[in-house]
């Protein structure tokens, strides 16, 4: 059986297929423009590209099963909407896509900036703001929800619960872990226990920094975050939130995280040196394993570069399935591991700045 | 007149699905302003090679995505957010390649008339005489 891996690059979308003897190239998609996130859906096999134009817009593209890619209406946000700032609200950046989940076959999420969570019942064709989300009273209210690393909020994650479709998680950056339980119509902040040192009041329920969330797909309950503080994880449901990277490193800052499709408790981040030093440590890339809920961590880097490699990886940029695991950076190296992260391959050397991987 | 003018848009357009799918009025995709701009245009289906009309000329980067662009396209309208407005009507989508959901001109992207760079970028309020010449460019921008 063959596994496929898209790459969502500075200069287009990569398909890479493995039929046995190794990856390799099959097709490039989008040439020449940025592709910020590629994903399949699984539910009817669509792969979804969200098209950054440095020129003409933030464009929403698909590919349906056996049929041509075509450009589908982006997300738009409605008349009269603002920004803290007063300015209007406008789609900047499509930084997400998602399913909604088995028991809703029609129904896709698209996480944006400048903050707006939207919604599509009918497979793309038509998208829609979430309101209660955009309305939570933490957005415009107080501190406010702010850009980081750009002038604008945006979600960067969407975990649908796959025991209950209507409970949904969103990452924010810069805003934190906001949590539904009804489909969308009302939101709670998910933060306790994580902090923000960057922060007048660090331990502020709203206005932390979660890089990327993942979420256990057989005990939901279980959420990690790679933040840009630390490393966190919740066991109940992301109602409370436990540190457990290393003050010291390397287990610390990054951008991604995965989590083990069966064992809650597996985990793996790919560290960089510090928010102001985001690079790899000591131009050597690692991967860093935990089978103990983030109690240990252990650096696996056989197969990857260790000298001269200055690589960090973007928080879309790498993905699992099962002991399979890939990645790609923004020196435009990608690999490949099959056995949990032990040993890696090469996929490339040479592609354009990686912005996201993942298993098709 | 030419044949040239009665040009139908190619049944290739790869954008045409947007006009099957999206049923929202023009100004809602676009921005308010180019509420009257596309009453006035919707009907507008056979555009005519006349002295009367403004033309407009574009960027090469944008026949990628609409393959079906005049060179150059007339178009009769009173300001630029009509003109904008206008173009839309032909080629679905092509709006918003240019103005952002407020309809403001996008940051990186440019409308010259008669030689000089649109003044009001929020409104696109700028009118336009009978035989203007419209550029629409891209600024450049690195690797």
């Amino acid at each position: 059986m063959s596994e496929t891996l898209l790459l969502g690059t500075r200069k287009g979308l990569f398909t890479l297929v493995d039929d046995g003897r190794g990856y390799a190239v099959t097709d490039l998609a989008h040439a020449g423009i940025p592709v910020q996130y590629a994903m399949r859906d699984a539910r009817d096999g669509t792969i979804w590209a969200a098209l950054d134009h440095g020129h003409w817009g933030a464009k929403l593209a698909r590919k349906r099963v056996d049929g041509a890619w075509e450009e589908v209406q982006a997300p738009a946000y409605p008349d009269g909407e603002v920004l803290k700032t007063g300015a209007p609200a406008t789609l900047e950046q499509i930084w997400i896509i998602a399913e909604g989940g088995e028991d809703n076959p029609d129904r896709l999420y698209i996480g944006t900036n400048p903050g707006g969570l939207f919604v599509s019942e009918d497979r793309g064709d038509t998208w829609e703001l979430v309101r209660g989300l955009w309305d939570h009273p933490t957005r415009l209210g107080g501190m406010g929800w702010f850009g980081g690393g750009r002038d604008t909020p945006g979600i960067h994650s969407i975990l649908v619960d796959p025991r209950y479709n209507e409970r949904v998680l969103v990452g924010i950056s810069c805003a934190g872990v906001f949590e539904t339980a009804d489909g969308g119509a009302t939101w709670i902040p998910r933060n306790h226990g994580v902090t923000a040192d960057f922060l007048p009041d660090p331990t502020s329920e709203v206005g932390v920094d979660p890089h990327f969330v993942a979420m256990s797909p057989t005990d939901p309950e279980v959420l990690w975050q790679q933040n840009h503080c630390g490393i966190w994880v919740s066991r109940d449901g992301a109602t409370r939130w436990t540190a457990v990277h290393e003050p010291e490193g390397p287990a610390k800052f990054g951008f991604p995280i995965c989590v083990h499709p069966d064992k809650p408790g597996t985990a793996w981040v790919i560290p960089g040196i510090s928010d102001g030093k985001r690079m790899a440590i000591d131009g050597k890339l690692m991967v860093l394993r935990t089978d103990d809920f983030g109690e240990t961590w252990t650096s696996t880097s056989e197969g990857l570069p260790q000298e001269n490699a200055w690589d960090i990886v973007f928080r879309h940029a790498f993905d699992n399935r099962g002991e399979r695991l890939a990645f790609g950076s923004t020196t435009g190296n990608a690999f490949v591991s099959t056995d949990g992260g032990s040993r890696w391959t090469s996929l490339g050397n040479h592609f354009p700045p990686v912005y996201s991987v993942r298993f098709a | 007149m030419h044949d040239a003018c009665h040009r139908e848009p190619r049944s290739d357009e790869p954008h045409r699905n947007l006009i099957e799918r999206d049923a929202r009025p023009l100004h809602r995709i676009h921005g308010l302003h180019f509420r009257q701009a596309a009453r006035r245009h919707r009907s507008d289906g056979h555009p005519c090679y006349t002295a009367s009309m403004a033309h407009v000329h574009f960027t090469h980067h944008l026949r990628r995505f609409f393959p079906a662009l005049g060179d150059p396209e007339p178009v009769d309208a009173a300001t630029a957010a009509e003109l904008v407005a206008a173009l839309d009507a032909r080629h679905p989508g092509l709006a918003a390649y240019l103005v952002d959901d407020a309809g403001r001109m996008r940051k990186h992207v440019n409308l010259f008339v008669d030689g000089e760079m649109v003044a009001d970028r929020e409104r696109l309020s700028d009118a336009l005489s009978p035989t203007a010449e419209v550029y629409v460019i891209q600024a450049l921008s690195g690797g």
